[in-house]
């Protein structure tokens, strides 16, 4: 180096050009390949020699130069050198290339598939992640005779799409309008995905087209999302009009936000006008039926409860049937309400139903209200819960009454209603058919509201469901106060004369009867004679005879009267019939004579059949004929010696209890003749007994007759009839 | 026949019955008077006339078994009649 112009001076910062003088590899260490290339061209006859390279400079700093050497000889003998400094070229090449690696990574990395086509359409780019989805390039898909375009598409996209996105793509190409559209494309393995492509031309200053620019988006994801919310949309639409229900929505303002095709299939569409829930109901209620279900729908909106209104509602095509409606809110997760669901259901079917079921409920509790007997429904274990009004009117108070005491409303109505004399009866009779589902069936005192006591004949019975369990009982009470008097009476004058016939035989009580009539008989003889002889007397004593007579009426009078008052007791204690097994019968009137045969020293065998079937009777009466029969038997072996027995036996023969009573007497003479009246075999009988107890058991339907006993003696036997099932 | 003198006594617990006899007795002319027990004709006022008795013997003052304690019918007759002629007794 000779000489160096400021410039190089500058350039290489040092401090003068003495100090740049001598050998250049000095400052030329990094740019020894470049001397040595220059030497090289110089060598081969090169005039000119140019090459970028790097130079140190004085601190030792490196820098990019252009070095450049002129022919030897150009300038006298010297060799002419220049340096351009490219350090600001270089920093801008780099910059260049790192924005161009930042773009080239940008659009392959981009999230997306990103394509370029050449004006024409032919494919020219595709990013790294479009090859790698599709696993084939740009260029790669080349089909003889076809447009590179259309053998792509038809190399990529679903057969189901390449008509439609060939024909929109090649539009665009043609027409420079812009391309956008939803297609599926095939990926490597095969599987297509919905990607949205859209593409737009790049134009030069004079709006020539110079690229087209493409972009597809993978939105398989949101496809298939939609997709599976589109389907489930229309599962649960379907299945909102499958349900038999009528759909309907309103916003909390009340606002109508949904009708299901049911409710318009059956109430019509709603009108235009109609857009909430007031306006709704005004015009598909029933008037009589809307301010209630209004009031409901009302509070229920206001207090956010769930609530249920049953009304008719008009039909599309006139008429209204019945509907129950269900409404319940939707509450976002604050609690707040977004949406009221109305679910609607024909109940027509079911309230006529019900209609007729209350007919019939109103018909049975008419029915038994107006019942002239007193009704009472109670629970399996006695509670009553239901009182008709004709027993609440005799107890005089209501059934609720009997609540918050201590005692349950069963023990309360006992204890305060049944006469103390049959309370300890009716309790346990009654625990027991509660125990054991048995009927119930009882007469007691039970006080009416007036205080008085008052006969009642209750009847129970159990309810019971199919599997045969107890599920209420039945009660009746019937006011049987007259009835039981009367019986009571009846029962009374019975007594007397079964005292009187059990004291005495039927013999006596006949000559008893004889008594009573000979009294006034006697009077009317003596009056009617004293009467006679009045009127013979001299003079006349018309005074005294009308005296007499009128004692002779009186008398026969009372005589008429002791015989038809006989003749109604008879008469009545027919009536007094009951059903009962005659053993019972039997052994009450062996006790009745035991004393007798006892005193008469004989033994009276009694052999009863046993599960006798009971028979209809007047106990008192069957009483009499036996202990009739038995004495007849008792006082015909009087004058026998020897041991003495009476043999009773009752047995059943075909539909009859029969019953035998034999003695070992004498005997009967006149079989034909013992049963007639007045016809006697005894010193004081008066021939009635035989006669009266034939007449007792032929009008219990029976017979009674006279056998020859074996060995000796006689054999009465009589005959009732047993008691049929069918019988009331 | 004069039967104005005398005086016939009916005994007898039973009303009905001695008013009958006792019209018919004064269709003939007799004076009948009536007493209800035994005890009532004994402590009656009686006239000295002839009487006759009309007596119920099964009242319960009287009695025909001399061990019981009521008076016997001779008993009653001679307790004031001067000439004691005794009917037969009623009986039932």
């Amino acid at each position: 180096m000779e000489e160096v112009n400021q410039h190089i001076v500058d350039m290489f910062g040092a401090k003068s050009a003495e100090e740049m003088c001598g050998p250049i590899t000095r400052y030329w260490q990094p740019g020894l390949a470049t001397i040595r290339h220059s030497i090289e061209a110089r060598y081969r006859g090169e005039e000119v020699f140019q090459e970028e390279t790097r130079v140190a400079r004085m601190d030792g700093s490196v820098m990019d130069v252009v070095f450049a050497t002129a022919r030897p000889g150009a300038i006298a003998d010297k060799s002419l050198v220049g340096f351009i400094d490219i350090t600001e070229r270089k920093k801008a090449e780099e910059a260049l290339h790192t924005r161009e690696r930042e773009f080239s990574q940008l659009v392959n990395m981009v999230p997306s598939y990103l394509w370029r086509l050449t004006p024409d359409g032919v494919p020219n780019f595709f990013n790294q992640r479009l090859i790698d989805f599709l696993g084939l390039n740009a260029g790669s898909v080349n089909v003889e005779g076809v447009h590179p375009l259309t053998a792509v598409i038809g190399a990529v996209v679903h057969p189901g799409d390449v008509t439609r996105m060939s024909e929109a793509l090649f539009h665009s190409v043609a027409t420079g309008e812009r391309f956008s559209m939803k297609f599926r494309l095939r990926r490597a393995d095969g599987v297509y995905r919905w990607v949205e492509g859209s593409a737009e031309p790049m134009r030069d200053d004079d709006g020539r087209i110079l690229q087209w620019y493409g972009l597809s988006h993978d939105i398989d994801d949101l496809v298939q999302a939609e997709e599976a919310l589109r389907h489930s949309k229309q599962q649960l639409e379907q299945m909102i009009e499958a349900v038999p229900f009528s759909i309907l929505s309103f916003a909390p303002s009340g606002e109508m936000t949904y009708v299901s095709k049911r409710y318009q299939d059956q109430a019509g569409a709603p009108t235009a006008q109609i857009k909430d829930f007031d306006a709704l109901v005004r015009e598909m209620a029933h008037p009589d039926d809307f301010p209630t279900m209004f009031a409901q729908a009302k509070k229920g909106f206001a207090t956010g409860q769930p609530f249920v209104n049953r009304f008719r509602r008009c039909l599309k095509n006139g008429g209204y049937r019945w509907i129950e409606a269900r409404a319940q809110p939707l509450r976002g997760a604050d609690g707040a309400i977004v949406q009221w669901y109305f679910a609607s259901i024909d109940i027509e079917e079911e309230m006529r139903a019900q209609e007729a079921l209350r007919e019939r409920e109103r018909f049975l509790w008419q029915l038994v209200e107006t019942l002239p007997a007193m009704i009472d429904c109670a629970a399996p274990n006695g509670e009553p819960f239901y009182r008709s009004q004709q027993l609440r009117d005799f107890l005089g108070y209501e059934l609720e009454e009997l609540d918050g005491g201590e005692k349950s409303r069963l023990d309360a109505t006992l204890d305060a209603g049944v006469h103390p004399d049959d309370l300890a009866g009716v309790k346990e009779q009654y625990a027991l058919s509660l125990a054991s589902g048995e009927p119930y069936l009882r007469k007691h005192r039970l006080r009416r509201f007036d205080g008085e006591y008052r006969w009642i004949e209750t009847r129970a019975a159990p309810m019971r469901n199919d599997e045969g369990a107890i599920v209420q009982w039945n009660v009746i009470c019937l006011d049987v106060d007259r009835e039981v008097r009367m019986q009571e009476e009846l029962r009374l004058a019975q007594e007397r004369l079964a005292r009187a016939g059990q004291a005495a035989s039927l013999a006596e009580l006949s000559a008893s009867i004889a008594h009573e009539v000979n009294q006034p008989l006697a009077a009317i003889v003596a009056n009617s004679h004293a009467c006679y002889r009045w009127l013979w007397a001299d003079p006349v004593n018309t005074e005294r005879a009308k005296i007499a007579t009128e004692r002779v009426i009186r008398d026969a009078n009372s005589a008429a009267e002791v015989v038809s008052r006989i003749r109604a007791l008879f008469k009545q204690s027919v009536e007094n019939k009951a059903i009962l097994v005659l053993s019972d019968v039997i052994s009450e009137a062996c006790s009745l004579v035991a004393g007798e045969a006892l005193h008469r020293r004989i033994r009276i065998d009694i052999n009863v059949e046993s599960n006798l079937s009971p028979v209809t009777v007047d106990r008192i009466q069957v009483q009499q004929v036996l202990i009739n029969l038995i004495r007849n038997g008792m006082e015909a072996m009087d004058s026998v010696a020897g041991e003495k027995a009476l043999h009773l036996r009752t047995h059943r023969v075909g539909d009859e209890v029969q019953t035998e009573i034999g003695d070992h007497g004498n005997g009967i003479a006149f079989p034909d003749r013992i049963f007639e009246p007045f016809f006697t075999t005894k010193e004081n009988g008066m021939g009635m007994g035989l006669a009266i107890c034939r007449s007792i058991v032929e009008a219990h339907g029976g017979r009674l007759w006279a056998e020859k006993n074996e060995p000796r003696g006689a054999r009465f036997i009589f005959t009732l009839p047993i008691v049929t099932k069918a019988a009331p | 026949m004069t039967t104005d003198n005398y005086v016939v006594f009916i005994v007898d617990d039973d009303g009905g019955i001695t008013e009958a006899p006792g019209e018919l007795l004064e269709t003939y002319g007799m004076c009948a008077v009536a007493f209800g027990s035994a005890s009532e004709y004994v402590t009656a006022e009686k006239s000295a006339a002839p009487a006759y008795m009309i007596l119920d013997v099964e009242l319960p003052e009287i009695s025909m078994d001399a061990n019981y304690s009521g008076r016997s019918p001779r008993e009653l007759i001679h307790h004031s009649l001067s000439s004691p002629e005794m009917t037969r007794a009623e009986g039932h």
